[in-house]
Parts: C-alpha cells; sequence; structure tokens
C-alpha cells in the first residue's frame, strides 16, 4: 500500500468521478478535489478507510479504498451510485488508483461519521450500562427507514447489516447504512449465494443454505441488532452455522414444518425434537410489551410472516417517536424522521394502503 | 508385540508387519546437520528422492524408546490422524474469519518408516529456530507486536486441536517452531490499527508426543507435561503411582484445560522472558502452580499497556480448570480479540477483574533453561467410563432446573441432527466472505499443505534400510519428478495402517 500517503500531511489533488452524475455529462461526471492526505482510522470491511475534509466544499468525508478483487463481484459502486437516502452513507466521488505492484484500489468518498453502532455500544458495555432506549428507537427507526428505501425503491438487499456497518453520530442520533460491499439487486427466479451476512446476524433460511430468500433476511438481522444492543451482548452467538441455529432454537424454539418449508424446503424431510420457545418477554425482562412484541415480530421463522422493512416503521413500538414532545421532538425533527419522500419510499404502496400506512407514519402532520 | 525374531529387541519390527530381511530400500537421504533433537530423538533434513521435497526427519532410537514404544506409536497415530484432518480441512476450502487457521499451525506429518535401528517420522520441515530461542534471544518479545499475534495463533491451534478431541499436554516455548516462510504474496501490513510480527504467521506446533484424545471414556490422570507448564490438576496427579487405588478414583481427570493453563505460562514467559511460578525447587513451583501463585514484577502489574495481558492470565490460571476459559472463550478476550472475528461478543465474564494475588515465595527471575519435557510418565488403566464433564456447564437461568436436564438433551438432539443434515456445501462455504481486514491478513499466512505424494514414494510404516545421508541436499528444481527414477519402486509389503490393539498396549505399562 502506499505509505507516503499516510504519513506526510501532504495536500493531494485527485481527478475523481462525482458519485450521482447530474444529468449532461453521462455516466463518469469528471470533478477535481483537494484534501489533505491523513492516517487511516480504520479498516472496514474489505479495505482501509481514512478520513479528511475536502478544500473545496469543506466537506468532511471518510475515504474507503478497496483492493478491486477479481475473485470477488463487487457491485460496491454500481449499487452506491444509485442510492440517495438520508440514512444512507452517500458516495460523493469515486476514483481508481494503481499502486506499484499493480494492484487497481478503487476509492470510494464517502459521507463521514464519527463512529459504528458497534462502538457506541462498546462504549456502554464498557461504563457499564444500558445503552438509552430512546436512543435505540431513533437508530433503529432510521435503519428501518433506509431498509424500506433499499428494499422497495432500490431494490437492493444490503446483506450484510450488523452493527459495525451501521454508522452513527451519538450527538443528534443520526445513523447510516454503510459498506455496501455484499449488497446485490435480487431478483426472485434466480438463485443467490447463501454464504452472506456476518454471523450472529444471519437469518435462519440463509443458515439452512437457502438460495431463493429475500430482502427479509436484512430484517432478520436488523432484529439482532436491536436484540444486541438492548442485550449489550449478541443474541444468537454461535461459532458455526450449527450452533447459531442451536441458540435460535434455544429461544424460538423448533421451527414447525410450515416454517422449515419457508426456509428452504429442501429440509422438510428431517425431523427435529421439539424445543418450547422461551417467550421473548423473558428474555428481554425489562422491556414493555411494545419492545418485545417489536422483536418478535422482526425475528420470525418464516420470512413472510416476518415484517417487512414499512410494517416495521408502523410498528407501534415507534410510535413513542410519532408522539414526541419537548426534546426527543428536536430529534424527531431534526433527523426528519417523519419525513417520507413519496416517490422513493412510498411509491411501491397501493392508494388504499398509502391512505393507512400515512395515518400511521405521519399522524401528526398536518395534509 | 511382535515375537522377537532376532534377539536384539531393538531390530524387531515394531511398526510393520514384515521382517526385517524384506527391509526395502529407504526412499529418504538426509543431510548430515542435528535440525534439533528430542528426548529420544534426532531430527536431521531430509529429502524423498521421488518427489525431490525436502522435510525434517525424526529419527527416533528403538533402544531408547523401547519400553516406550507405544508412546511413539501414538505420537505418530494422532500425527497422521491430525494431517489427515488437515489435509481434509483444505480440501473442503473451509476458512475462518480469524487471522490465523488453527490447523495450519500444526506439525504435519508426510511419512514414516522403519529401520533396524529407528523408527523415522517425516515431517514438515521448520528449521528456523524454535520459540524459546527467540524469547531468549531477545529478552522477551514485544507485548504488541508479537506477544498479541504469537499467543492469538496459539489459541487457533489449541481450539482446533481441542475441536479435534486432541489434548496437547506439552505446550511450550520449546515445542513452537517456525516454518521456513515461503509465501510468495507480499506482506500486508496492518496499518493503524495492529501492527504485528508477520512470523506469528510462521509458526507451528509440534512434539505431540503427549498429546492424546479425549473421549467420554477417557479419564486422564497421568502426571505428564513440563514442570514450568503443568496445571495444577496435573500437579495433584504426581505420585499417582504410590496412591492406593481409592486416592486414584477420588482423582479428578484432567482434560484440555491444562493446555490453557500452559499457554498461559507461554504467554507469561514471551511477554517478560522469565517463568511465572519457577522458583528454587521443584516442590516450592508445585506449591505455587497449585496455590495459583505467580510472580508480579509491581512495575509491569502498573503498566496500563500490560491490564489486558494480566487479565488475560487470569483467565489461563484459573485454578478450578472447569471454570478456565477454552481456547473459543479466550478468543473473546481484548488482549487477542483484534486477531479474531468473532470479537463482536461481548463477554461479561472476561472483564471481571480478580485480585491479583502477590507472591511471597523466592523466585528465581533468570530466564528458565532449556525444558526438556517431565518424563514422569505412568499409564493408568482405564476406568469404566463415567461421564467426563469437559463442556462449561450452560447457565441459563431462564428454564426451571427440572426442564432444563431434558431440554439440554434436546437440544443436543436438535444441534446433531443439524450437523448431519445442514448441506456441508451451504456450511463450508458459509464464511468465505470474510472481513476485509483479516482477509488481507490471511494473505500473510505462511502456511503450505504438505505435498500430495505419489503412490510409490511413501514408506507407509514399512520397514526399510537406514537412509542414506549425503552432504548437500541442494537438488536442482529442474530434477521433475516425473523423471526422478523408478529404480527405488518398493513392494509395499506392509501397506497395513497403524493399527493398534490396547489390550497389548496396557501390558507394558511404562513407568519411569
Amino acid at each position: 500500500m502506499n505509505l507516503e500517503l499516510v504519513t506526510n500531511t501532504e495536500v493531494v489533488h485527485k481527478q475523481v468521478y462525482c458519485g450521482h452524475p447530474s444529468g449532461n455529462n453521462g455516466e463518469n461526471e469528471p470533478a477535481e478535489i483537494t484534501y489533505p492526505t491523513t492516517e487511516v482510522v480504520g479498516h472496514g470491511s474489505f479495505g482501509v478507510v481514512f478520513t479528511t475534509t475536502i478544500k473545496e466544499t469543506d466537506e468532511d468525508v471518510a475515504i474507503k479504498k478497496v483492493l478491486q478483487d477479481r475473485r470477488f463481484k463487487n457491485r460496491e459502486l454500481e449499487i452506491m451510485k444509485l442510492l440517495k437516502h438520508p440514512n444512507i452513507i452517500d458516495l460523493k466521488y469515486y476514483f481508481y488508483e494503481k499502486d506499484s505492484h499493480g494492484e487497481v484500489y478503487l476509492n470510494l468518498i464517502l459521507d463521514y461519521m464519527p463512529q459504528s453502532l458497534y462502538q457506541r455500544l462498546r462504549h456502554f458495555v464498557h461504563i457499564p450500562s444500558a445503552m438509552p432506549r430512546l436512543e435505540i428507537k431513533c437508530y433503529m427507526y432510521q435503519l428501518f427507514k433506509s431498509l424500506n428505501y433499499l428494499h422497495n425503491f432500490a431494490l437492493v438487499c444490503h446483506r450484510d447489516i450488523k452493527p459495525q456497518n451501521l454508522l452513527v453520530d451519538p450527538n443528534t442520533c443520526a445513523l447510516k447504512i454503510c459498506d455496501f460491499g455484499s449488497a446485490k439487486q435480487l431478483k426472485p427466479t434466480e438463485p443467490n449465494v447463501s454464504y452472506i451476512c456476518s454471523r450472529y446476524y444471519r437469518a435462519p433460511e440463509l443458515i439452512f443454505g437457502a438460495t431463493h430468500y429475500s430482502n427479509q433476511i436484512d430484517v432478520w438481522s436488523s432484529g439482532c441488532v436491536m436484540a444486541e444492543l438492548l442485550l449489550g451482548q449478541p443474541m444468537f452467538p454461535g461459532e458455526s452455522g450449527i450452533d447459531q441455529l442451536v441458540e435460535i432454537i434455544k429461544i424460538l424454539g423448533t421451527p414447525s414444518r410450515q416454517e422449515i418449508c419457508a426456509m428452504n424446503p429442501n429440509y422438510m424431510e428431517h425431523k427435529f425434537p421439539q424445543i418450547k420457545p422461551i417467550p421473548l418477554s423473558r428474555v428481554f425482562k425489562k422491556e414493555d410489551e411494545q419492545t418485545v412484541q417489536f422483536l418478535a415480530d422482526t425475528l420470525k421463522y418464516d420470512p413472510m410472516e416476518r415484517f417487512n422493512a414499512l410494517q416495521c416503521l408502523c410498528s407501534s413500538y415507534f410510535d413513542e417517536l410519532r408522539h414526541a414532545q419537548g426534546q426527543l421532538k428536536q430529534i424527531v425533527d431534526s433527523l426528519q424522521l417523519l419525513q417520507f419522500e413519496y416517490d422513493t419510499e412510498l411509491a411501491h404502496l397501493t392508494q388504499d394502503q398509502l391512505e393507512a400506512v400515512r395515518l400511521k407514519l405521519q399522524p401528526t402532520q398536518i395534509r | 508385540m511382535a515375537p522377537a525374531i532376532i534377539g536384539k529387541a531393538h531390530s524387531v519390527p515394531l511398526l510393520a508387519a514384515g521382517s526385517t530381511d524384506r527391509a526395502a530400500k529407504c526412499k529418504y537421504v538426509t543431510k548430515g546437520g542435528q535440525l534439533g533433537d528430542g528426548n529420544f530423538s534426532v531430527v536431521r533434513e531430509c529429502m524423498n528422492l521421488h518427489t525431490r521435497d525436502l522435510f525434517a526427519l525424526k529419527m527416533v532410537h528403538k533402544m531408547v524408546v523401547r519400553d516406550k514404544m507405544q508412546l511413539v506409536k501414538k505420537e505418530l497415530k494422532l500425527l497422521g490422524e491430525i494431517s489427515a484432518r488437515v489435509k481434509e480441512l483444505e480440501d473442503q476450502k473451509r476458512t475462518s474469519m480469524d487471522v490465523f487457521e488453527g490447523h495450519h499451525h500444526v506439525l504435519q506429518l508426510f511419512d514414516y518408516f522403519e529401520t533396524n535401528e529407528s523408527i523415522a517420522l517425516v515431517m514438515q520441515l521448520c528449521d528456523r529456530g524454535d520459540l524459546y530461542e527467540k524469547i531468549i534471544a531477545e529478552g522477551h518479545l514485544d507485548i504488541e507486536t508479537q506477544v498479541k499475534s504469537f499467543t492469538a495463533c496459539l489459541v487457533s491451534v489449541l481450539e482446533f486441536l481441542h475441536g479435534q478431541g486432541v489434548v496437547h499436554r506439552d505446550v511450550k516455548a520449546e515445542n513452537v517452531l517456525f516454518r521456513l516462510r515461503v509465501n510468495t504474496n507480499e506482506p500486508v501490513e496492518f496499518q493503524g490499527k495492529f501492527p504485528y510480527d508477520l512470523t506469528a504467521h510462521d509458526l507451528i506446533l509440534a512434539d505431540f508426543g503427549f498429546a492424546t484424545n479425549i473421549n467420554p471414556n477417557t479419564q486422564l490422570k497421568e502426571y505428564v507435561g513440563t514442570l514450568s507448564y503443568i496445571a495444577p490438576e496435573v500437579v495433584r496427579c504426581k505420585g499417582i503411582n504410590y496412591m492406593s487405588e481409592r486416592e486414584v478414583k477420588a482423582l479428578k481427570p484432567y482434560g484440555f484445560a491444562v493446555d490453557i493453563w500452559a499457554l498461559g505460562v507461554l504467554t507469561y514467559f514471551m511477554a517478560l522472558g522469565y517463568m511465572p511460578f519457577d522458583c528454587d525447587d521443584e516442590d516450592e513451583t508445585l506449591e505455587c502452580i497449585i496455590s495459583q501463585d505467580y510472580y508480579v514484577d509491581a512495575n509491569v502489574e502498573k503498566d496500563p499497556k500490560m491490564s489486558e495481558f494480566w487479565s488475560f492470565l487470569q483467565m489461563c490460571f484459573c485454578l478450578d480448570d472447569r471454570q478456565r476459559a477454552s481456547a473459543a472463550e479466550l478468543k473473546r478476550h481484548p488482549f487477542i480479540r483484534d486477531y479474531f472475528a468473532t470479537s463482536t461478543t461481548l463477554n461479561q465474564a472476561l472483564f471481571v477483574p480478580h485480585p491479583m494475588k502477590r507472591s511471597g515465595s523466592s523466585r528465581s527471575l533468570k530466564a528458565p533453561n532449556k525444558a526438556s519435557s517431565y518424563t514422569n510418565i505412568t499409564h493408568m488403566k482405564m476406568d469404566p467410563p463415567s461421564s467426563v464433564l469437559m463442556t462449561p456447564a450452560n447457565s441459563e437461568p431462564i428454564v426451571e432446573p427440572e426442564v432444563a436436564a431434558s431440554r439440554q438433551r434436546d437440544l443436543m438432539e436438535v444441534r446433531n441432527t443439524l450437523k448431519r443434515t445442514l448441506s456441508t456445501t451451504a456450511l463450508n462455504r458459509e464464511l468465505v466472505i470474510l472481513p476485509g481486514a483479516i482477509r488481507g491478513l490471511k494473505k500473510n499466512s505462511t502456511f503450505v499443505l504438505g505435498p500430495q505424494p505419489p503412490p510409490d514414494s511413501l514408506m507407509n510404516g514399512c520397514y526399510s534400510t537406514s537412509p542414506q545421508s549425503r552432504s548437500t541436499l541442494s537438488t536442482p528444481i529442474s530434477v521433475s519428478r516425473e523423471t526422478s527414477s523408478t529404480s527405488f519402486k518398493v513392494v509395499q509389503d506392509t501397506g497395513k495402517d497403524l493399527n493398534y490393539d490396547n489390550d497389548e498396549d496396557d501390558d507394558e505399562g511404562i513407568v519411569v
């Protein structure tokens, strides 16, 4: 790797492409930016990340340098170019770079966010104290808002939702999803690899080896993230897929025939001993009814029964945000949590559905 | 044992079924210089004449081990099984999310045969010295760049071995070797976050002389290991030969946790350059071990950079072997967590600090002598199978105790069913996408799977002539495998696998 770049605080001029080309210039709209080089701050999935400030626009950015690995199809750039949502890390510019060994690196210039949800949780575990329940609620809301956009407008499945890939700003409670290195536009007719998604957050249908899974795997992962924020540790830990599945069965009980069929029909013939589920209210003793019910709706074996992202947003768990007062209201307003853009977030609904959803999601908005 | 055809004990074929007069011509030539010597053996560099591959040849003198033959056989069998497992794992292309693959760091057995004087083990060549020499040469190792990565690597190895049901029982600096760096990849330094010594990828855990399988029927009560490294539960087995039947019965068998204790000792030795429990005499040392009384240097104790180190040691030096962390649990410890993708698990128990004990006994804070294994080996009769609880009890207070037992059984059954039925391809490939950081580091691996031998280049335990010695082994690479002469073709009169009869083994109890 380019070491000089890391050690000196020299200023770099770069010919780059815009992340979201505007109109006439076609696919690759060129631009020129200047920024001081800084130290590597982190190692995201698939590459190093450093932060700097673009001189021209005074934007704080993170530059993610990814080795173009020919063995894996990296759809990250294509997908990032597509996406524009307040709760998704924005691709500002990108450029390619070759190192002295002839390896090609893709550099993605992205929104800067101070930390990951993983780091945020670690902070609380370290103190030790519980993460504020309202903060969790704000993050989860934004997560499902971005998933709704991803799944229903961009038609992209993230496939690696985990605390490390959710960037947050604790001061504003803002959350943005990052790392689209595993993301893909799923087509119902085409099989997909099942070996995606990080351990602990893998939906049961993935562990069962399903290749025709849906966007709903992201909802399961999100449920696991929420459970982890509440518990301070992963809900379904396990070194192997088998162990993770055992952990899941320990809590949710043995899946029924119907549920197994919904996950992967190939496993229908196998008989499992019946394990009784442990009610989630006993796992999450301190949480209120709505929270527990919401977890139950996201952690369902059957992907079709599992709430989709929009259903999650409509859950009464989030009512507190919609009827917020005082300081919480300021946060809700500043993050524009109740703003929905019809074209990108609600256009997939029928007129009737739209009415009902609007009533639920924007109860206080005067139309 | 096979009947003695020739009067001299050492020429009785011990492995091979064939008789000595049909000795095959050896397919290996050795180089003069010794690479090292173990307790009962010499190690030389050698070359397989068919494949031209270089190996380490461990020649175990039959005279020396005459009455411990069974141990050599056991080592052979274990090494063979482990090597087969390594191959299997490589064939399945399984990769973990961790920086180090445990099975990449155990010594691989390539071949073995028997001559008039010796049993010969053909193993992976590790000629870059051992960890003991490195620590002594450098005084102590650097905590950030070396101790952490080396420990992480060894934890991976132990996790692999224990997962295979194998306990090593002699983890120590002298048994950790460095292999030749044959990595052609450019080293990937981990910029910023945790720079580490790349030789961590060259570590090899060797010497399986005391290693053994643990299954529900094993009751390990032998007093084996190396004095400075033995765990308290092993110390309690001292003098087992002189104990009454009842006392022996009352003795708790030990398990995988002895390796964890030894790993703690080794980690301590790496970091500080002296041993934690060593006192001036043996009894005092043993006393310190069973009272968990390890030397804590006041300055090192206060060093904030070392707090994770001490906390890691406390995990390893847990007196109760059932409470002691397993290798899998140690992976989550902050001390080495960076090297493992499992790091997201926040195990609260790992952060509970134990009050540090202060040593009152006099210590010799000099580097230890190169230890030779404590060879007080006893051979215990197997007790009737009784439940050996190796796994820590699962503390799940959510379920009522009376229901818990049957639930636990059912869960085990679920697990087994899943294990049987889950498509192996789905599970094996699940971890292909690694976090980038770790994936980059994996390129630093110097692991090479032992070469796949052509069928006629193996001796497989057959009886053979002694290998010839050649002063130089610098064979030009141009000598291709195809052209290598066929005149060495050997009638494989054995081909038999190591097949042990336990009854036979039990007869020759080994007492030193």
